[in-house]
């Protein structure tokens, strides 16, 4: 193992290993559902059951080949503290992550403000943080766009809104 | 004679679906609505899949016939608009797009980025047409093998289609496609069986009972994960050259006929094909134009011929797309399962039965097409300057702004917030599969095609009574079992290939970093 980080087998190890846990859960859940007229053949159960033998041998292939080309060490390195530190501080995947927070947080409040100002306030902060224009300017497209939106689809397509 | 006669009616229907289509609303629909798909298309990055995603909320308050207008304008529009960035500034606008910057590019740098636009759009123009020409004279003759489908044809056709899908969409790796195609199935599973109603996999939730909805998942899956894949990204661009003049001499295309058949029927065969697209299809078809062609070797110089193979092969995917998507309710691009959730919506089921339940829908979506491309058309090449000028506007602000469209589109289907969770849950689900290189195509089919396997298997099953003898004597339900052995059996082969090449790749980068460190 030289430390150097292959993309792909690690990923592959440890996907593998997920498909693998989540098909045996899956014939587990699948075993559990009731068999109607005592025949195994239309149970509901029986499709899952296959799929999820399925699962597990598509993992168990997925296991082998990212073994083979190895995924354990590399999934053992990526994992490990020095690399995970690197991987979040580049920029890329810590830009990806803010956008999906953002994202999170804006589809919380839509559950539970109105619509225009949540629309408003989530359209502010990414354009600020995407560094899109200056901050008067985001705040009046911000709101330009969540007022636009909001009569477009409630007043004139008669959408509901959330 | 039988043939020609099914033919000849079905042309009839057609034409009397496009006269009385001719009204004010639809027009106003089908031009709105190839506008809008254009402006997304025309945004690098942005898909016609995610220009269906988050104008179908826009449809769902529309009669049947309005949204499909709308829906096959922006669909036709979004195809199209791909092009316009690939020539201007080297970056597809849609995945679809990216064979066109290969002589498109190269055109815009010699000052003809307004005639490679036009040619670019009349191709577009012309491959769609071919395909709704081949959709109209082949879907009757599917439906009367279709009708002949059993169970467990049924279940073969979903089994075929997803392992095609995954097998096209995965490149090398047909493993990953075939793994998220199951992954699919196995989402397909929640919610009430259609047999005996019985709750599975719900996890005592109430809105899990009736399945996963379809297009909440479907704008996870691509506009959310899509939103955060391509503003993730970093990419700098300029625009080339001056746009110039836009329409070319039509002597121009003579020399270009046949190649742009050759290119309309390898489109719509591709876009037949389950799950492969008009990436695949767009690609493709440049391919066998740059070997055919007596001029290949200016393929990539800044050729008309190679810009006419690329341009063609994407929108006749479209006509090609819809031909399993109406006699098989099996979509052939992703765009088209987003069309498909949406017609489901309106309460039509595509499928073998469809000329029965709707038998005037066939011919309506081809009298729309028709009208969408014609829109198509007008607007790409009146308006190739003002779309060169939309490029400019930062892609910073236009795409936070697809989120709320998003959200609205996941929410309005079933009016619960419960909906918009689930397509968050999609959309991170879409954005992981993304980063480990998985396709996501073969994922919703999977959706899309689950209840169809599971419930067909079943019923085949229980028809013959447990045993799989008779189930074999099937001519049709044999030659699909034949083509999903052939797809495993040369899909292993190509991953073992692509694993092993790997491997090797990894070992020579390891040695060259080793030796470099010593020295």
């Amino acid at each position: 193992m030289t430390g150097r980080v292959h993309k792909g087998s690690g990923a592959d190890y440890i996907s593998a290993v997920c498909l693998i846990v989540f098909g045996a859960a899956f014939s587990i859940a699948a075993l559990r559902m009731r068999v109607f007229n005592n025949s195994i053949l239309v149970s509901p159960g029986l499709f899952p059951l296959i799929l999820g033998g399925v699962f597990i041998l598509l993992g168990l292939l997925l296991f082998r080949s990212a073994a083979k080309r190895g995924g354990r060490e590399q999934a053992l390195h990526v994992l490990g503290k020095e690399n995970l530190n690197a991987f979040f501080s580049s920029p890329r995947v810590r830009k990806g992550t803010v956008l999906l927070l953002l994202v999170v947080a804006y589809v919380v409040a839509v559950g539970h403000l109105p619509f225009l100002w949540a629309t408003a306030a989530y359209l502010i902060v990414t354009f600020f943080y995407l560094k899109a224009m200056k901050l008067h300017w985001s705040i009046l497209l911000a709101f330009a766009a969540a007022w636009a939106i909001t009569a477009a689809f409630r007043d004139l397509f008669r959408i509901p809104m959330p | 004679m039988e043939i020609l006669h099914l033919l000849a009616d079905e042309a009839a229907q057609v034409g009397s679906s496009l006269i009385s289509s001719l009204n004010p609303t639809i027009i106003g629909l089908i031009f709105g609505g190839s506008l809008l798909g254009m402006l997304v298309g025309a945004i690098p990055g942005l898909t016609a899949t995610m220009a269906l995603a988050l104008l179908i909320n826009l449809s769902y308050g529309m009669q049947l016939e309005n949204a499909v207008a709308f829906l096959l304008a922006v669909y036709i529009g979004a195809v199209s608009g791909g092009l316009n960035a690939a020539i201007m500034i080297n970056i597809p606008g849609t995945p679809s797009a990216a064979a066109t910057c290969l002589d498109g590019f190269p055109l815009a740098k010699q000052g003809k980025g307004g005639l490679a636009m036009g040619t670019g759009v009349i191709a577009s123009f012309v491959g769609t047409i071919f395909s709704i020409a081949v959709m109209i004279f082949l879907s009757p003759l599917i439906y009367k093998i279709a009708l002949k489908f059993g169970h467990w044809e049924l279940f073969l056709l979903a089994l075929f289609g997803i392992m095609i899908c995954g097998t096209l969409s995965a490149g090398k790796d047909p493993l990953k496609g075939w793994i998220v195609g199951f992954l699919g199935f196995g989402a397909a599973m929640v919610g009430m069986e259609q047999i005996f109603a019985y709750p599975r996999l719900t996890f005592g939730y109430l809105q899990l009972k009736g399945g996963i909805p379809l297009i909440p998942a479907l704008i996870g899956v691509f506009g959310v994960s899509e939103f955060l894949a391509v503003l993730q990204e970093e990419v700098a661009y300029k625009i080339e050259g001056k746009v110039g003049k836009v329409i070319p001499p039509m002597r121009e295309f003579i020399p270009l006929i046949p190649s742009a058949i050759r290119s309309g029927i390898i489109g719509v065969v591709i876009g037949a094909i389950p799950g492969a697209g008009e990436d695949i299809g767009s690609w493709l078809s440049y391919d066998v134009g740059k070997r055919r062609s007596k001029k290949g070797h200016l393929f990539g110089t800044g050729s008309y011929e190679g810009l006419v193979c690329s341009e063609v092969a994407n929108n006749a995917v479209i006509g090609g797309a819809m031909i399993p998507l109406l006699t098989l309710a099996v979509p052939g691009s992703p765009p088209s399962a987003m069309f498909l959730a949406a017609v489901w919506l309106h309460g039509v089921r595509p499928g073998p039965m469809l000329n029965f339940e709707n038998p005037g829908f066939l011919p309506l979506v081809a009298a729309m097409l028709i009208l969408g491309s014609i829109a198509m058309l007008i607007w790409g090449l009146s308006l190739a300057k003002p779309m060169v000028a939309v490029l400019k506007i930062k892609r910073e602000i236009l795409l936070p702004i697809v989120i709320p469209l998003t959200v609205i589109g996941a929410y309005a289907g079933g009016v619960r917030i419960f909906d918009v969770y689930l397509m968050l849950a999609f959309g991170v689900l879409g954005y992981v599969l993304r980063q480990m290189d998985y396709p996501l195509a073969p994922l919703v089919l999977g959706l899309i095609l689950g209840p169809l396997a599971d419930t067909s298997f079943r019923r085949a099953l229980q028809q013959s009574r447990g045993a799989i003898m008779p189930l074999l004597e099937r001519p049709i339900g044999l030659i699909l079992i034949a083509c999903v052995v052939w797809l495993i059996w040369t899909g292993a082969k190509r991953t073992k290939q692509y694993y092993a090449e790997k491997a090797i790749a990894d070992a020579a980068e390891d040695a060259a970093a080793t030796a470099a460190d010593l020295k």
